[in-house]
């Protein structure tokens, strides 16, 4: 039993079960602040029953920083699949080991979309190493899709896939396609 | 020709020592006596000097009422800074700064006088605003913004909006400060907040254009928070549940948030009739309607039903707004009529944990069955020992042991079912075998007086499980490895506190250092590899351990590999270095290079430095003030600024330069403001936890004395630190000698000493005594003899002390003692030297007094005496100096032989040796030595003068 509730500076102090996971970044913290104060309806906490925090979510609001080439901004007329349209963006979703398998990260996910939903977001994105199934597959099971793939994008040479989820703006799902694992850009395209 | 602030900024650097540029600054004014710069200047070098607070008021006197009136902003900024400064500390008739006054605030109008575009006014205006909020005076913030607000400023609304907090913040300082009925003053500026954040609120309403509205979430959660803050949750509730679309169109997304925020605003209110009243209301949850069927239940509702904040508010409300009996009633109605309704709203595990928690709450007869219920269904997840070990805690004897037997029969049922059904994996049975024995933890070892053969059972229970869980090679045999480092943990505590023996009884001394060093040994076996490098958490709690082995070398080691970075430097350093001083005060070379001071140093730099982070994103431009995030932020920073992990490590690095013999200046001090109000923001939910919630014995544990509280740093600062202050003309604050002396006194009972500085603490009482006496030139005669005989005693008895722990060649004899200081040998002898440094010094200190004509201390003390106790604490020092080396040699002629030995004793160490091959264990136990002889060569490197 849980609650999830947007995250605070204050909970920076209680990051720690989660953050010592090895495959969680504890970032600086402007980075922290600056999504708490940027984004503070896109990052939640979720808590546990004693108080602890067992996972987080900090996520963003954005379009490409350039104007549509063609405006306004319509998928039916917009030539360039690489151009970013008004989005919610996961930037770092973690759960504490100790509360794996519990349906947290759909949760965090979900609480983020429907923040994106009510900004008027065409869908939600994400970045995984094409390495990671475990987090492909959650993502797949959370109904998120491979747009693309970002060739060499990690430091270490690794791909990442760009995996996206329509919300309810994109009510004909123009912003996801199926054979995205083989659509191949490089770093430079994507924003 | 008045200096500008470039020259100002040369000249202060070119004198950093206060007293040559207090001879600089009387020079120069002697040339220009009202040169605002140099007065300002002045007035900074006496604040640094803390002296003559006259002399500094005048000085910033003249400069407000400069003529021609002063334009440069930055002088502007300067002289408000050491005014609010000046006037909080020499200025008794101010009990709580919330302006620098009328008269300076003149001269931030006359600068405004002389400029003549509205930009360059704003620009002005925004300056005060942030140099008024960072010296926390919110009427001088609230001052700036409404001359702000006369210069057409674009973001007319963040200028209203910050109006708001500066009045509400500015009345709060005050109400704080003050203990009588709110002034007049403090209850207009809370009105004056509510109705204008109210009015914000009714312009959306009335879909006026008025910039002062409520447009998004961030407004309505700055309009809650001021609310919350003068406890008007009930009003703001009815507020929000408006179906007005405008209203609406903000609030539905964030609808589970602001039900939250009301219901637990309510809660700190005590309002517990309006609390049930709103979270069973039709605008919160429909649930309660009978007439309401699952299907009809919006997703808002549902979200809140899988809240567990929810349920616990409802309880809470239930329990505190009705007697007993009807709260009873009211939750088994909940349990037997509405749970079973919206079964289907709630997902699997939230409603069988809400069962669970309600039915906790009535009576225990049907908890019982409702966790073997919940076993059944998630025994094969780790988050089942965590989620019902709130309820097993509450079960009686009987029923805990009953459902001990429960889950031991079942795990071999699912064991037996295994062999037959493919499906079942082997690392299932694991998970479940693990929560099983996280249960015998918690109900056989965790209790009140725990018995050695049940322990040694557990462990040995544990290591056989361990031996399977490896072989599934996915990290789960690191949970089970915890589990047998926790027995031996909980066994080596047993040892220690066990009444049989007495102080000098070798044999439990060996038992108790041959489990812990067992236990440390498997740590490094469990974190050596990939895999554990990458459980930061078992690197942590093999950190603390081999502290406590005394293994600073090592412990270091694995806390690099956790990679405790920024923020985690505030909340988790501490588990390498709470005591580092008294453990490693010196640099390690080598291959395990270390340094304690420089960790030491790293971990306030990047406090400050995340503080410092925080503060530019509060201390913005006024129009690009987030007022939404500023309360927020305010006390983020604020925990940071006094961050109690600041002044542990401040204290530590402070021993270590005092027993380094290395000066302590101004870069090993903080700056007087983070000594208020000193906040624990340590997180200490880390470390492995299977007991009950009253085990005192956890953080015991881990470490002989807990880890030090809150409270210890006051001691601290209230007497060794004050003590060494006078001694040695250290740099530090003569003004917190009372705050910290009191705070000490009122919470004597909870400082926690280490127990070689409770055995200290008389020593330094003395010390403290007797350097108070010469320092304020006491004319008690019999005080002084008397305490210099009592401090001679004492020296005398730490040499008598240190002589038997003195290695001798019968002491290599097989089975007797063990050569390894560990911590508390290490924090009794580097304890012992401070005192003998500060004793010697002491003895100084009185020679030079007495050299005086006027020395107070003539015919109380004389000469003699004070070289023959002075010769005494030498001798002292030497046999501290020849305790370690003879430890040394005798770590390095046959310490290895000793630890293996350790290794093997007992049933846990026929354990130890199933899991750890023999080569393993001698270079462990290589490393243990060459660690135990870096530790015992710093006490060596100590010296007296």
């Amino acid at each position: 039993m849980s609650t999830i509730r947007p995250m605070r500076p204050d909970d920076l102090f209680k990051i720690s079960s989660t953050n010592l996971d090895h495959l969680t970044e504890t970032y600086h913290i402007g980075f922290y602040l600056e999504y708490l104060t940027k984004w503070p309806d896109l990052c939640r906490v979720i808590e546990g029953m004693d108080g602890r925090i067992e996972g987080y979510i900090l996520g963003k609001l954005e379009s490409s920083p350039y104007a549509p080439p063609v405006p306004p901004y319509s998928p039916d007329t917009n030539p360039d699949p690489n151009y970013l349209p008004w989005h919610g963006h996961i930037t770092a979703l973690t759960v504490a080991p100790s509360a794996r398998r519990l349906g947290h990260a759909s949760r965090l996910s979900e609480a983020l979309e429907q923040q994106s939903d009510a900004a008027n977001a065409w869908f939600v994105d994400l970045f995984v190493r094409a390495s990671n199934e475990i987090a492909k597959e959650l993502y797949r099971k959370m109904g998120y899709s491979v747009y693309r793939r970002v060739v060499d994008y990690y430091n270490d040479r690794e791909d990442a896939l760009d995996m996206r989820k329509p919300l309810s703006r994109d009510t004909d799902r123009k912003h996801v396609r199926e054979n995205g694992e083989d659509i191949r850009v490089m770093p430079g395209d994507v924003w | 020709m008045a200096l500008n602030w470039d020259k100002l900024a040369k000249l202060k650097r070119d004198y950093p020592n206060p007293k040559f540029a207090l001879s600089e600054t009387q020079r120069q004014l002697k040339k220009r006596k009202d040169d605002p710069y140099l007065l300002g200047w002045q007035s900074e070098v006496l604040l640094s000097l803390r002296t003559d607070g006259k002399r500094i008021l005048d000085n910033l006197k003249s400069i407000i009422s400069h003529q021609p009136p002063i334009n440069d902003r930055q002088l502007l900024t300067y002289t408000y800074e050491l005014l609010a400064e000046a006037t909080r500390r020499y200025d008794p008739s101010v009990a709580c700064l919330t302006s620098i006054g009328t008269e300076g605030l003149k001269t931030w109008q006359n600068a405004a006088k002389t400029l003549q575009s509205r930009k360059a006014r704003l620009d002005l205006w925004s300056e005060l605003f942030i140099c008024a909020m960072k010296e926390d005076c919110w009427e001088d913030v609230r001052y700036a913004l409404q001359q702000a607000s006369q210069e057409r400023p674009q973001a007319k609304k963040t200028i209203s909006f910050a109006l708001i907090l500066a009045n509400q913040l500015a009345a709060e300082k005050v109400e704080a400060a003050s203990s009588s009925i709110p002034s007049m003053n403090v209850q207009i500026q809370k009105a004056f907040a509510y109705k204008m954040v109210k009015k914000a609120y009714e312009n959306t309403l009335a879909s006026s254009e008025d910039p002062l509205r409520i447009e998004s979430m961030r407004d309505v959660r700055f309009m809650t928070q001021i609310f919350i803050r003068q406890q008007r949750a009930e009003e703001l509730g009815g507020l929000m549940g408006t179906q007005v679309p405008e209203i609406q169109k903000i609030v539905a997304p964030s609808f589970v948030e602001l039900t939250l925020l009301v219901l637990g605003s309510l809660q700190k209110e005590n309002r517990w009739k309006e609390l049930l009243e709103y979270a069973t209301s039709p605008t919160c949850c429909r649930i309660w309607d009978a007439t309401i069927q699952p299907d009809q239940l919006t997703t808002n509702e549902k979200l809140l039903l899988n809240s567990w904040e929810y349920w616990s508010r409802i309880m809470e409300a239930k329990k505190h707004g009705a007697s007993e009996s009807i709260a009873i009633e009211a939750v088994k109605h909940d349990l037997a009529e509405k749970l079973p309704k919206f079964e289907q709203a709630l997902q699997e595990r939230e409603y069988n944990l809400t069962r669970m928690a309600l039915s906790s709450f009535v009576d225990h007869s049907y908890l019982l069955e409702l966790c073997k219920s919940y076993w059944r269904r998630y025994s094969q997840r780790s988050s089942c020992f965590y989620d019902l070990l709130r309820f097993v805690q509450q079960l009686d004897l009987d029923q805990q042991q009953d459902f001990h037997t429960f889950i031991k029969e079942s795990a071999e049922q699912l064991k037996s079912q295994s062999e037959s059904d493919a499906e079942l994996s082997m690392s299932n049975w694991v998970q479940v075998e693990t929560n099983v024995v996280r249960f015998e933890y918690l109900l056989t070892i965790a209790v009140d007086g725990p018995n050695i053969d049940v322990t040694e059972a557990f462990i040995s229970n544990a290591v056989r499980l361990y031996q399977v869980a490896v072989q599934l090679k996915d990290g789960s045999n690191h949970n089970v490895g915890v589990l047998v480092v926790m027995g031996l943990l909980n066994l080596h505590y047993q040892l220690v506190h066990s009444k049989a023996g007495n102080k000098n009884d070798y044999d439990r001394m060996r038992k108790t250092a041959s489990i812990l060093l067992q236990a440390g040994f498997l740590l490094l076996h469990l974190t050596a590899g990939d895999s554990g490098k990458q459980d930061r958490s078992l690197l942590l709690l093999s950190t603390q351990i081999h502290l406590y082995l005394g293994l600073g070398t090592i412990a270091f080691e694995q806390y690099r590999h956790a990679r405790v970075k920024e923020i985690l430097n505030d909340t988790l350093s501490y588990l390498l270095l709470s005591g580092i001083s008294q453990i490693h005060p010196f640099n390690a070379t080598g291959t395990k290079k270390f340094s304690a001071d420089s960790e030491l140093a790293s971990v306030i730099k990047t406090i400050k430095r995340m503080e410092s982070k925080a503060n530019e994103l509060i201390y913005t431009d006024i129009q690009y003030f987030q007022y939404d995030q500023a309360i927020e932020l305010l006390e983020f920073q604020r925990k940071l600024k006094s961050s109690a992990t600041k002044h542990f490590c401040l204290i530590e690095r402070r021993r270590i330069a005092r027993l380094r013999g290395d000066p302590i200046d101004a870069s090993l001090t903080l700056d007087l403001k983070e000594y208020q109000n000193i906040t624990d923001n340590r997180d200490f939910t880390i470390l492995p936890y299977y007991g009950t919630s009253n085990d005192f014995r956890f953080s015991s544990l881990f470490n002989p004395r807990g880890f030090p509280r809150l409270y210890w740093i006051y001691a601290r600062y209230a007497l060794q630190e004050k003590t060494s202050r006078l001694l040695y003309n250290e740099k530090t604050y003569e003004e917190l000698d009372k705050p910290m002396s009191d705070l000490a006194q009122q919470n004597k009972n909870n400082v926690q000493n280490e127990p070689i500085e409770t055995e200290l603490h008389a020593y330094w009482e003395t010390i403290g005594e007797l350097t108070e006496a010469i320092y304020a030139g006491s004319s008690n005669q019999t005080d002084i003899r008397s305490l210099f005989q009592d401090l001679q005693k004492h020296v005398t008895g730490i040499e008598d002390v240190v002589k038997e722990l003195i290695w001798s060649e019968t002491d290599h004899e097989p089975g007797n003692k063990s050569a390894m200081p560990y911590e508390r040998g290490l924090r009794f002898l580097y304890g012992h030297l401070e005192v003998l440094q500060a004793s010697f010094r002491l003895c100084d200190v009185a020679k030079d007094h007495l050299k005086k004509n006027n020395s107070t201390l003539k015919g109380k003390v004389d000469a003699k005496a004070i070289e023959a106790f002075q010769k005494s604490v030498k001798t002292a020092y030497s046999a501290i100096g020849e305790c370690a080396t003879s430890r040394i040699d005798a770590l390095k002629k046959n310490g290895v032989a000793s630890l293996l030995e350790q290794a093997k004793w007992g049933s846990t160490g026929e354990g130890l040796q199933e899991i750890l091959e023999k080569d393993e264990q001698r270079v462990y136990a290589a490393e243990y030595v060459d660690a135990a002889v870096e530790a015992l060569k710093g006490v060596t490197k100590v010296k007296l003068k």
